[in-house]
């Protein structure tokens, strides 16, 4: 009889603990991500080199269509010393906010998004040292817009050390140049002259420091690693969302919001709505899985 | 009321020690099955050789495992079989647990203090030394863990009782004999 009580005590015990364990203490609540970085870059535009053997081939064009007129006479090496040929002169081009996506390259100036015609960078090196332009110089830029828009000043990128800001004052840069901030129109679209190498934006600011924010929250997801991107069809501004806040977004404003995320197995997760911000908004989300393709088509949709 | 009540135990293991077999002392290592997590522990046992014997118990999780905690409780093993070599017994068991990195847990409602209920079953030996192994659920995380462990009784010795009858360089515990 003892014998029999004590195997199914055991038995019962057994039973008890297969049905009802749980590893809630150590298992993750939510879905976990890791870092969209690497999911970015391998999908952003790669990088153009162009290599300059003489002043034949000093003007450069892109496979989107930006033009550069890159003398060599207006770069010199950081420590002053002068260029000889060859040299290269490298280029990035974002016309779309796709590109701007992955590039993580939004047009938000000091708070305020900008009204944007594209994004380029371009640099020029020599011996794999980056040059700089000498001063008082300039390269001429031409993008190509079917529609330019009058008053779109050149925005120079600079690295606030964990994102790029945007400023039309080069001289806060500590550029010294007496060329015309703003853009001019011609039938290929915009040219300037521009002082600085580096990250140009062609834009005007759409915003003047008002506006609300989009707090973002999760009850399934984990948004730490998660790429937040807004963007603004009406202006084709990017905005980036860094610690799960937005910046100010004009009241009124229609937005289209994705997020982009990869989980430890290296799948594809996203989260994308369209919605007018006319308050300060708290917007719960949860993200769901997407095949590359599609996130792609949604992107080249926006 | 901690010094009462190591004051109490006090009392009564020196009580229950002064009457030979009344009290055995062990240590014990642990693996809990849903949190992954090595642990060790000691316990007295107080009455070992009788049907019913009360445990003290305290248990620590380091922190290299995914759950850091201590418990600190009292257990009650009811012998169910009782062999000329093993013992098969019932346990249950409650005791305050402190959960070190409970900010490191994404459960709801993760806690330092926490209080458990736990029932098991184990088999011991008749020996002096005694080892143990122990299958335990936890009511209040719902988790299983296997103990191993070895318990000395006191008072038990190779003269006492039984003929100092010898099994493989162990003493049997004369209470059985």
């Amino acid at each position: 009889m003892k014998t029999k009580i004590a195997i199914l005590s055991i038995i019962g015990i057994f039973i008890i603990s297969l049905n009802a364990c749980k590893k809630d203490r150590i298992e993750k609540s939510k879905n976990e991500y890791e870092p969209v970085n690497s999911y970015l870059d391998m999908k952003k535009q790669q990088e153009q080199e162009f290599i300059i053997n003489g002043p034949s081939n000093d003007t450069i064009v892109g496979n989107q269509g930006t033009k550069l007129l890159a003398g060599k006479d207006c770069l010199m090496f950081p420590n002053g010393d002068s260029v000889h040929y060859p040299f290269s002169v490298k280029l990035v081009e974002l016309y779309t906010p796709k590109d701007m996506m992955y590039w993580q390259m939004p047009t938000v100036a000091a708070g305020n998004i900008l009204e944007t015609d594209g994004e380029i960078r371009v640099r020029a090196t020599k011996n794999n040292q980056d040059l700089v332009l000498r001063p008082n110089c300039a390269y001429g830029v031409q993008m190509p817009n079917g529609a330019p828009k009058n008053n779109m000043n050149a925005f120079y990128g600079f690295d606030t050390g964990s994102f790029f800001d945007w400023t039309d004052n080069p001289a806060s840069l500590g550029v010294t140049t007496s060329v015309s901030p703003t853009f001019n129109i011609i039938p290929y679209g915009y040219e300037a002259l521009i002082a600085r190498l580096g990250w140009l934006n062609c834009g005007k600011l759409a915003n003047n420091g008002s506006g609300n924010t989009i707090s973002f929250t999760s009850s399934t997801d984990y948004l730490e690693n998660v790429g937040i991107f807004i963007y603004f069809p009406t202006t084709k501004s990017v905005m980036q969302v860094y610690n799960m806040t937005s910046g100010l977004i004009p009241t009124g404003t229609s937005v289209k919001i994705v997020m982009i995320a990869v989980d430890g197995g290296g799948n594809l997760f996203h989260y994308y709505n369209t919605m007018t911000i006319s308050a300060n908004t708290t917007l719960e989300v949860s993200l769901s899985a997407i095949t590359d393709p599609n996130l792609t088509t949604l992107l080249d949709g926006l | 009321m901690i010094k009462q009540l190591i004051f109490i135990f006090l009392i009564a293991f020196l009580s229950a020690s002064t009457k030979a077999q009344n009290v055995g002392v062990g240590a014990d290592a642990m693996y809990n099955f849903q949190t992954e997590s090595f642990g060790f522990g000691a316990r007295v046992n107080f009455f070992p050789n009788n049907g019913l014997s009360i445990v003290p118990q305290v248990a620590y999780y380091p922190g290299f495992n995914k759950i850091n905690e201590y418990y600190f409780g009292l257990g009650l093993e009811q012998k169910i079989i009782r062999g000329n070599t093993f013992n098969f017994y019932l346990l249950a068991h409650g005791a305050y647990n402190l959960w070190a990195n409970h900010e490191e847990s994404t459960m709801d409602g993760a806690q330092a203090s926490n209080w458990n209920a736990e029932v098991g079953a184990g088999i011991t030996t008749n020996r002096c030394l005694r080892p143990f192994l122990e299958y335990r659920y936890n009511f209040k995380f719902q988790e299983t863990h296997l103990r191993l462990g070895l318990l000395y009784i006191f008072g038990c010795n190779s003269s006492s009782g039984n003929g100092g009858k010898r099994k493989r360089g162990t003493t049997l515990c004369p209470a059985y004999h």
